[in-house]
């Protein structure tokens, strides 16, 4: 089914958490949804998100990609895919929320590399424990400030458990790839940036 | 042998500059082909981290290698890289 943006910049309406001074990927990928589904229906999905470096300002999605963006998506509508830009707008982001990622360190069962959930957390949507326990993973190692880059589903992530995920590649202390598994099998990938590099 | 890339097309030796173009053709990055000459760096074409990591993991799973860290420094330039798959695969 062919995917029509009926925009071209649609502002992303998003706020700071707790006092974080920068937007990451929970943040925006839900929104990113709304947006998909406002438009494409709901049965398109927001298959991957890019993001290139911390985004400190209020942000649009663009049916117009350039190569200036702070960051691209792509959608799959069947065997539909297109991909989208996000661009800083250079206003302030005035609202923010007191709670941000919730933490998992007491709940999840973590090793080497991996953690995993064995069920739901209240109150928490599946990406904001996906990244909590990539937060987890990557603090047994890293001490230092990172950031997901890239994430991408294969298959849609939902509200299906165990949830965990595995650090399957490392080059050195600065880059890690991560396995997004749910219910045991593989749905998608995430890579991160280590150690404040940019 | 001429290689004609596909998108998961997988490299065997030798490994010119000109396929590893073709490969970061590919991907989705901020690298000016254009400026890029065979021993520039690749930041200095307009690479950042992320461009540098996916080239790397791209390069490994057409490869069926593994890049260890401490040989990342090698492979910055097309040359390097080349250089060193060749070196790495033969």
């Amino acid at each position: 089914m062919p995917i029509t943006w009926s925009f071209k910049n649609a502002p992303l309406d998003l706020a700071f958490k707790a006092a974080r001074d920068y937007l990451h990927s929970t943040d925006i990928f839900p929104a990113l949804v709304d947006l998909v589904h406002l438009q494409c229906g709901s049965q398109a999905q927001v298959e991957s998100l890019t993001i290139r470096r911390p985004i400190r300002y209020a942000i649009l999605a663009s049916s117009e990609p350039s190569a200036t963006d702070v960051g691209s998506f792509r959608v799959r509508h069947g065997a539909e895919v297109v991909t989208g830009g996000l661009r800083e707008m250079g206003q302030p982001i005035t609202r923010r929320n007191s709670i941000d990622l919730p933490s998992v360190a007491d709940t999840a069962l973590s090793g080497p590399g991996f953690a995993r959930l064995l069920k739901p957390m209240q109150g928490c949507v599946a990406l904001e424990l996906v990244v909590s326990l990539m937060k987890l993973v990557v603090a047994q190692s890293n001490p230092g400030h990172w950031w997901l880059c890239q994430i991408h589903f294969d298959i849609p992530l939902s509200a299906v458990f165990p949830l965990e995920v595995r650090m399957s590649r490392q080059i050195g202390n600065r880059f890690g790839v991560f396995d997004i598994v749910q219910a045991n099998s593989y749905i998608g990938s995430a890579r991160v940036i280590l150690d404040n590099s940019t | 042998m001429t290689q004609e890339p596909g998108p998961f097309f997988r490299i065997a030796v030798p490994v010119s500059t000109a396929l590893l173009r073709q490969i970061i053709a590919q991907l989705d990055t901020r690298i000016n082909l254009k400026k890029l000459k065979d021993n520039t760096r690749l930041r200095d074409a307009g690479a950042d981290s992320l461009d540098l990591f996916n080239f790397i993991l791209a390069i490994e799973e057409r490869c069926g290698i593994v890049i260890p860290s401490e040989d990342v420094g090698q492979v910055n330039t097309l040359d390097g890289m080349a250089r060193y798959l060749n070196e790495k695969l033969s």
